[in-house]
C-alpha cells in the first residue's frame, strides 16, 4: 500500500510548488526530480516535458523542479558548490519565492541549503521526513514556508477565512476552492486564500488578517493551524465531517464554519437543496426503472478526510454497499471511518481496493485504471491524480456542491443490473 | 572561591564546540570545562556528539543518560520531549546525549544531524543555559558531525589535539571543515598531551602554521584517572588543584577569547611542519583519466547504459530502472529497500504506463496494473541505526506473496551502508523454495535509469534462465522490449500476427509483460528478435549471446514495410520458413502498396523538414520518399537524455545532418527557413503554429503499415487551417 501513496517528499514538493510563481530547486538526483517535476506540471497546467523547450542544465527538459542531478561521487564529496549555482541560476529568474529542497540522499549526507547574497523570499528543507505520509512532508513544508516569509499579526477582518489542507496535487484543486468560494460567499463569507494551494506571498500576510482558518482536508491542518493560532492568533475550526464532499458532509461543514463566524448558513444551504431536489429527480428515475443504486457495492481509497465524506454519501444517502475500503494515510477522521463500518456491518469490508470486485470503484486514477484494467469493475470515480482524463477544460470540483453533484453522477454513470 | 561569583553570560547562549579525533580525551576535557564554567556561575548545557554516548558520564557521577537516539528509536513523535533526554548532572549543568548506531551499521552523521532536528523541534532554546557546550567526535567532519559547524551553532570552535600525528592531522581537518561554513570561528587548540616525548613542540608547530594559540595545555595526569573511577571530573573532585587551575583558565578564554580564521595545512604541509618531512616529489599522472567517483561498484559494469559509459549527466536512476523491469514480471515480487518515496516514484512509473496504456489501447500489462511491490520504508531510525530489520520484514512479506523475489537497493540504502545481499541470504535461508534476485543499484550509483533496466535484464537473466531448457521449433523471443511505452501491446500483437502467419509464436518477451516460467524457459526458443536496436537492447543481445549462447537476429523488429521484410526474411532463413515467408512478405507488400496511392495524392510535392532526436529514422524517410514528400532537411540532434543513442550509419545516412552541439532555436530557424509543410519532430518545436508540426513517436509503432497510419495524420494535418482560432485567446 505504502508503495503506491503519495508520500512525504511529493507532499513537501507540492506544498512549495502551491506557491504561485515560485521555484522548487532541489538538491538531489534526476530520480528523484523527474516524477514530481512532471507531476507539477499536470496539475498546475504548466509547461510538459519537452527537452526541445525546456533544454537546460539544470531544469533537463522540463519546466519544474530543477535540480543538481547528483550522482555517487556526489554523495561522497557533496554537491555544494552545483547547488550554489542551482540557486545562483534560480534566484536570476526571479520567483515569487525559492524552496531549496533536499532528497531523501543529499539530506542523509547532510547538505546545507543557505547561502549569502541576495535572493527572493527563500525556504530550506533540509531534512525532508523519509517514509512518512504526504500531509507531514506537506505540513513540514507549510511550516518552512511560514517561518521564513514569516507574517506579521494583524488585525482580524471580519467574516474571512483561510481555507487549510488543501494541495496543488489534489484534483481539481482550483475548482474546488472556486466552489467553496462561492458557497460562502453566499453566507457573506469572503476566502482570502488557500495556503499551499495557489497562493502567493503577498497571501501570505494577507492570510494573517483571517477572522478564522478552516480545515479543509484536516490531516494536512493541524501543524498549520496550530502555528497560525500561536503566532497570529487565528483561530481554526475543524468539522467532524470531514472535507465538504456529499451532501450532508457540505452542510455540515457550512454550518459549522457559519456558527464559528456568527453568520447565516441559510443561501448556501437553500442552494443545496435546490441541487438535492435535482440529484433526487436522477435517482429516482434509476430507482423506479432498474432498482438502482441501493445495494449496489462500491470500493473506496484515498485519505481520510476525503474517505470519510465520500463513504457517508455513498452509503448513507445512496444506499450502496462498501466491499473495500482503504485510506492512504492516517488522519483524525481515519478513526470516523473505522466506526462508520463498523456500524453499518462492514467492518471486515477488505482493505485491498486493487483486488476487490466492485460495481463502482473511488480512488485515484491509477487505482481506478488497475481495477477496471483487471476487469474488477466497469464504473470508476477518480478522486485523485494521476488522472484518467487529464484534460480539463469545464470546472471541475472535487469537493463543494460541484463536487458532491460530480461524485453521485460519475458513480450512478456505470451502474447496470 | 572566586569563580563561584563570576557574572552570568550576557543574557544569550553561548554555543562552543570541542572537536577533536575519537579517544584523544575531549570528553573528559569537555566534562572539565563543562565543570569548570558551572563553577563560575555559569548554566551550561553540554551535548555529547559522539555515538559512544559518554561525553557527560563525568557530570552525572559516572551514570549514562539515556540518547537522543534511544528516544528517536523507541518513541512516537508526539511522546518525545526534552525531559526524557535532558539530564541535569554537576551543579545543576544539563546533560544530552546524541547516541548512535552499533559500530558497523547505520550512519551516524545522520544520528547528529537527527539529534540537532529533534533538538530545535523539541525547544532546546528554552533550556536555561548560558552557554552550551557541543562535545564532537572529529574524526570524520561529514555533514552530519559538521552540524554544530554551521552558522546556527558554534560561535567558538576549539580542537583537541595530542601530539600524535593522527591527532594533528584530524586537528587539521577540522579546520577545513570549519572553513567550509563561517571561517572566522576558530578559539584555539587544546592541547591534551598523552606524554610521547616532544609531542608538545609538534602541537606548538602545528598551532603556530595554522596561526592559532594554544589555550591550554593539559598534562598526562593520574589525578583524571581517580577521579574517572568516582565518576566525576577533576574538577569536582579536586576544585583546588593545579589540574583543576587549567579547566577554569579555559573557561575564562571561552567566555573571554577571541577568534580567529581557520587556515588549515595541506597535506603536505601538515607533514613538513609536524614530521619535519621534505615536501614529497609531484606524483607524475602520465595521461592518467581522474579516478572513477567513489561508490560501492569499483569496476564499471559490462553492460552499460550510454550516460554511465560516457560518464553523461545521469538521467533518472538505476533503482527505477531495475524496479520497472521487475516489476514487469508477472509473479516476480520486488522488494525495494529504499524510502518510501522511491517506491513511490516507481510504483506510479509503471501504474502510469499502465493507466496510459489502458485509456490509449485499452490493454496494458496485468503486472503494472496491481504491482507485486514491497517496500521497506527506510525511515529516520532506519537511516541511524541501519535498515536491516525493515528490509528483513519487507522480504518476508514478499515472500507470503510468492517464492520468487526481485531485491533493489536505493542511494539511502547505499549511504548507509546496509548488507542488502546478507539480509536476503538470512530470510531466504528459511525458505528452501524462495530465491532471491539482489540488485545492487544503490540508487543512481549504478548509474540511470537505463543501466538500471540493463542490470535487472541481466540478474534476472542470470538467476531465471533454464540453460536445461528443451529448444522447440517454431518459438522465438523478442528482446529489449519497453514495457513503461504505451504501444508495448499494441506491437506485440503485430509481432505474434506476423509470427502466427509465418507458423511461430513468441515465447519470452525479454523483458515486459512475460512471467517467470517465460524467462526461465528462455532456451525453449532457438532464435530472438531485438524489439529495437537502441543501446539497450544491443546490450542485451550482446550479453544473451556471450552468457547464454543465444542466437539473436540482427535485423529488429521496426516500423514501416522494408524494416517490416528484413525480420521476416532473416528469421525465414534462420528457421527454414522461406516459402512461408515469401508469400507473407508478398501479402504485405500488396497491403502497402494498396495503402500507398490515397495518401500519395494527397502528400505528393509537399516539402518536409525533419529535427529527430532518434537517430534511425530511416524508416520515417522510406516513407517520406514513397509517398513523394520532398525531404528539405533532416536534422538528428544528439542528446544523452535519449535511448536511441547509437551511431547513424543506415542506408539514408548521406541525406541526414548529425548535430553533437548545437543551438536548439538555430536549427528550428534553419529547418523553418526551407520553408517545409511538415514539420516531423520528436517533440513540437516554438512555431506557433506556423507550420503544420507532426511527432516522431519516442517508440514508433512496428509494422508495415504503422508509417501510413501517421503520414493519414499528415495528410489530415494540411487541412487544418494554418491558424487555428484558440491561438488568438492568449492571456
Amino acid at each position: 500500500m505504502a508503495e503506491r501513496c503519495p508520500e512525504s517528499l511529493m507532499g513537501a514538493i507540492m506544498a512549495f510548488e502551491g506557491m504561485a510563481g515560485s521555484i522548487t530547486a532541489m538538491n538531489g538526483p534526476t530520480g528523484c526530480k523527474y516524477y514530481p517535476a512532471s507531476f507539477s506540471e499536470t496539475v498546475t497546467r504548466r509547461g510538459g516535458f519537452n527537452p526541445m523547450l525546456h533544454d537546460t542544465l539544470f531544469y533537463l527538459g522540463q519546466s519544474r523542479v530543477p535540480c543538481t542531478y547528483m550522482d555517487s561521487s556526489d554523495y561522497v564529496s557533496g554537491a555544494r558548490e552545483r547547488m550554489r549555482a542551482l540557486w545562483d541560476d534560480s534566484r536570476s529568474r526571479r520567483p515569487s519565492m525559492l524552496a531549496l529542497i533536499n532528497s531523501p540522499g543529499a539530506s542523509l549526507i547532510g547538505e546545507m541549503l543557505t547561502f549569502d547574497g541576495e535572493a527572493p523570499p527563500t525556504v530550506a528543507m533540509e531534512s525532508p521526513p523519509p517514509s512518512a505520509s504526504f500531509s507531514s512532508g506537506y505540513e513540514t513544508a507549510m511550516l518552512a514556508t511560514l517561518e521564513g516569509l514569516a507574517p506579521s499579526p494583524a488585525e482580524p477582518r471580519e467574516m474571512t477565512v483561510n481555507l487549510l489542507g488543501i494541495s496543488v496535487a489534489d484534483l481539481g484543486w482550483e475548482d474546488s476552492i472556486a466552489d467553496l468560494r462561492r458557497l460562502l460567499s453566499l453566507c457573506g463569507v469572503e476566502v482570502l486564500c488557500s495556503p499551499g494551494a495557489g497562493w502567493a506571498p503577498e497571501d501570505v500576510q494577507r492570510s494573517a488578517g483571517a477572522a478564522l482558518n478552516v480545515a479543509v482536508h484536516d490531516e494536512r491542518a493541524a501543524m498549520t493551524s496550530e502555528w497560525y493560532r500561536r503566532n497570529l492568533n487565528v483561530p481554526f475550526v475543524r468539522c467532524s465531517s470531514g472535507a465538504p464532499l456529499g451532501f450532508e458532509a457540505l452542510e455540515e461543514w457550512l454550518k459549522e464554519v457559519c456558527h464559528a463566524l456568527e453568520a447565516d448558513p441559510s443561501p448556501a444551504l437553500g442552494r443545496i437543496a435546490a441541487s438535492r431536489r435535482r440529484a433526487h429527480r436522477e435517482i429516482s428515475r434509476l430507482d423506479q426503472y432498474a432498482g438502482l443504486p441501493r445495494g449496489c457495492s462500491f470500493s473506496l481509497e484515498g485519505r481520510p478526510s476525503l474517505v470519510w465524506p465520500a463513504l457517508r454519501s455513498m452509503h448513507a444517502y445512496l444506499g450502496m454497499v462498501p466491499v473495500a475500503v482503504s485510506m492512504t494515510e492516517d488522519g483524525p477522521c481515519a478513526a470516523e471511518v473505522e466506526s462508520y463500518l463498523r456500524s453499518i456491518g462492514c467492518g471486515e469490508a477488505s482493505t485491498s481496493v486493487l483486488d476487490c470486485p466492485a460495481d463502482v470503484v473511488l480512488a485515484d486514477g491509477n487505482t481506478v485504471a488497475g481495477v477496471l484494467g483487471r476487469g474488477l469493475s466497469d464504473c470508476g470515480v477518480e478522486l485523485d491524480h494521476p488522472s484518467l482524463t487529464p484534460i480539463c477544460i469545464r470546472e471541475d470540483p472535487l469537493l463543494g456542491l460541484g463536487g458532491t453533484l460530480r461524485l453521485i453522477e460519475r458513480s450512478l454513470q456505470g451502474l447496470k443490473r | 572561591m572566586q569563580w563561584l561569583d563570576y557574572p552570568s553570560n550576557r543574557g544569550s547562549v553561548l554555543r562552543i564546540a570541542l572537536y577533536g579525533k575519537g579517544g584523544i580525551g575531549k570528553s573528559t576535557v569537555s566534562a572539565n570545562l563543562t565543570a569548570a564554567l558551572g563553577r563560575m556561575g555559569l548554566k551550561v548545557l553540554q551535548i555529547g556528539c559522539d555515538p559512544k554516548h559518554d561525553s557527560t558520564r563525568l557530570l552525572l557521577e559516572g551514570r549514562e543518560p539515556p540518547t537522543v537516539m534511544e528516544m528517536v528509536r523507541s518513541s512516537r513523535r508526539e511522546d518525545m520531549s526534552l525531559d526524557s533526554i535532558v539530564s541535569r548532572g554537576y551543579l545543576g549543568c544539563l546533560c544530552v546525549e546524541a547516541g548512535g548506531p552499533e559500530p558497523g551499521v547505520g550512519c551516524a552523521g545522520r544520528g547528529i544531524l537527527s539529534t540537532f532536528e529533534l533538538l530545535d523541534e523539541l525547544g532546546v532554546d528554552s533550556l536555561d543555559a548560558d552557554i552550551t557546550v557541543y562535545d564532537v567526535l572529529g574524526d570524520v567532519v561529514c555533514g552530519g558531525f559538521a552540524v554544530p559547524l554551521r552558522n546556527d551553532y558554534a560561535e567558538k570552535v576549539y580542537v583537541v589535539s595530542s601530539g600524535e600525528f593522527m591527532s594533528i592531522y584530524a586537528a587539521n581537518n577540522i579546520l577545513r571543515g570549519v572553513r567550509n561554513y563561517d571561517p572566522r570561528r576558530m578559539a584555539g587548540i587544546i592541547f591534551n598531551s598523552r606524554g610521547e616525548p616532544e609531542e608538545g613542540e609538534r602541537v606548538r608547530r602545528f598551532a603556530a602554521a595554522v596561526g592559532l594559540p594554544v589555550v591550554a595545555e593539559i598534562p598526562r595526569s593520574p589525578r583524571f584517572l581517580d577521579a574517572e573511577r568516582s565518576g566525576r571530573t577533576v574538577v569536582e573532585s579536586d576544585p583546588g588543584a593545579d589540574l583543576a587551575q587549567i579547566f577554569f583558565r579555559l573557561a575564562s578564554n571561552v567566555v573571554e577569547g577571541d577568534v580567529m580564521e581557520a587556515s588549515p595545512l595541506s597535506d603536505e604541509e601538515l607533514e613538513t611542519v609536524v614530521l619535519g618531512k621534505s615536501p614529497p616529489p609531484p606524483i607524475r599522472r602520465g595521461g592518467q583519466e581522474e579516478p572513477p567517483p567513489e561508490g560501492r561498484r569499483e569496476a564499471p559494469p559490462a553492460y552499460t547504459s550510454r550516460n554511465v559509459e560516457r560518464k553523461e549527466v545521469l538521467h533518472g536512476c538505476a533503482f527505477t530502472g531495475a524496479v520497472i523491469t521487475c516489476l514487469s514480471v508477472e509473479g516476480l515480487q520486488t522488494v525495494m529497500h529504499s524510502p518510501d518515496s522511491c517506491a513511490h516514484l516507481s510504483c506510479q512509473m509503471a501504474q502510469n504506463a499502465a493507466r496510459r496504456a489502458f485509456v490509449k489501447e485499452g490493454v496494458a500489462i496485468p503486472s503494472f496494473l496491481r504491482p507485486a511491490a514491497h517496500c521497506s520504508s527506510l525511515d529516520d531510525p532506519d537511516m541511524v541505526f541501519g535498515g536491516r530489520p525493515s528490509l528483513e520484514e519487507a522480504l518476508q512479506r514478499a515472500f507470503e506473496r510468492g517464492n520468487d523475489v526481485a531485491l533493489v537497493s536505493s542511494c539511502p540504502s547505499g549511504i548507509i551502508g546496509d548488507d542488502v545481499e546478507e539480509a536476503a541470504r538470512a530470510v531466504s535461508a528459511s525458505r528452501p523454495e524462495g530465491r532471491v534476485l539482489t540488485m545492487l543499484e544503490d540508487g543512481n550509483a549504478a548509474g540511470d535509469h537505463m543501466q538500471g533496466v540493463i542490470d535487472a535484464c541481466v540478474a534476472l537473466a542470470s538467476g531465471l534462465i533454464d540453460p536445461s531448457a528443451e529448444p522447440s521449433d517454431g518459438l522465438v523471443n523478442v528482446v529489449g522490449i519497453k514495457p513503461i511505452a504505451t504501444n508495448n501491446e499494441m506491437n506485440m500483437t503485430y509481432a505474434e500476427g506476423i509470427l502466427r502467419r509465418m507458423g511461430a509464436a513468441i515465447n519470452c518477451r525479454f523483458i515486459g509483460g512475460t512471467d517467470i516460467a517465460g524467462i526461465e524457459g528462455f532456451h525453449r526458443a532457438r532464435h530472438s528478435i531485438l524489439a529495437n536496436t537502441d543501446r539497450f537492447a544491443l546490450m542485451l543481445s550482446r550479453y544473451l549471446r556471450e552468457e547464454h549462447g543465444a542466437e539473436v537476429l540482427r535485423s529488429p523488429l521496426a516500423p514501416g514495410l522494408r524494416g517490416t521484410l528484413d525480420w521476416l526474411g532473416e528469421l525465414a532463413a534462420a528457421t527454414d520458413r522461406e516459402s512461408a515467408a515469401e508469400e507473407l512478405a508478398a501479402s504485405l507488400r500488396q497491403e502497402y502498396e494498396e495503402a500507398l496511392p490515397p495518401l500519395r495524392q494527397e502528400l505528393q510535392g509537399r516539402k518536409a523538414c525533419i529535427i529527430s532526436m532518434h537517430k534511425d529514422i530511416d524508416w520515417l524517410i522510406d516513407t517520406l520518399d514513397d509517398l513523394g514528400i520532398d525531404l528539405l532537411y533532416a536534422a538528428v540532434v544528439d542528446r544523452s537524455d535519449h535511448l536511441m543513442d547509437y551511431h547513424v550509419g543506415n542506408r539514408h545516412a548521406g541525406r541526414i545532418v548529425l548535430l553533437e552541439d548545437y543551438d536548439m532555436s538555430t536549427v528550428v530557424t534553419d529547418a523553418m527557413s526551407r520553408g517545409p509543410d511538415i514539420l516531423l519532430s520528436t517533440y513540437p518545436v516554438s512555431t506557433d503554429g506556423a507550420v503544420l508540426q507532426e511527432r516522431i513517436p519516442m517508440v514508433p509503432d512496428i509494422g508495415h503499415l504503422a508509417p501510413l497510419e501517421l503520414a493519414r495524420r499528415w495528410a489530415l494535418g494540411l487541412k487544418a487551417p494554418r491558424r487555428e482560432g484558440w491561438r488568438e485567446d492568449h492571456g
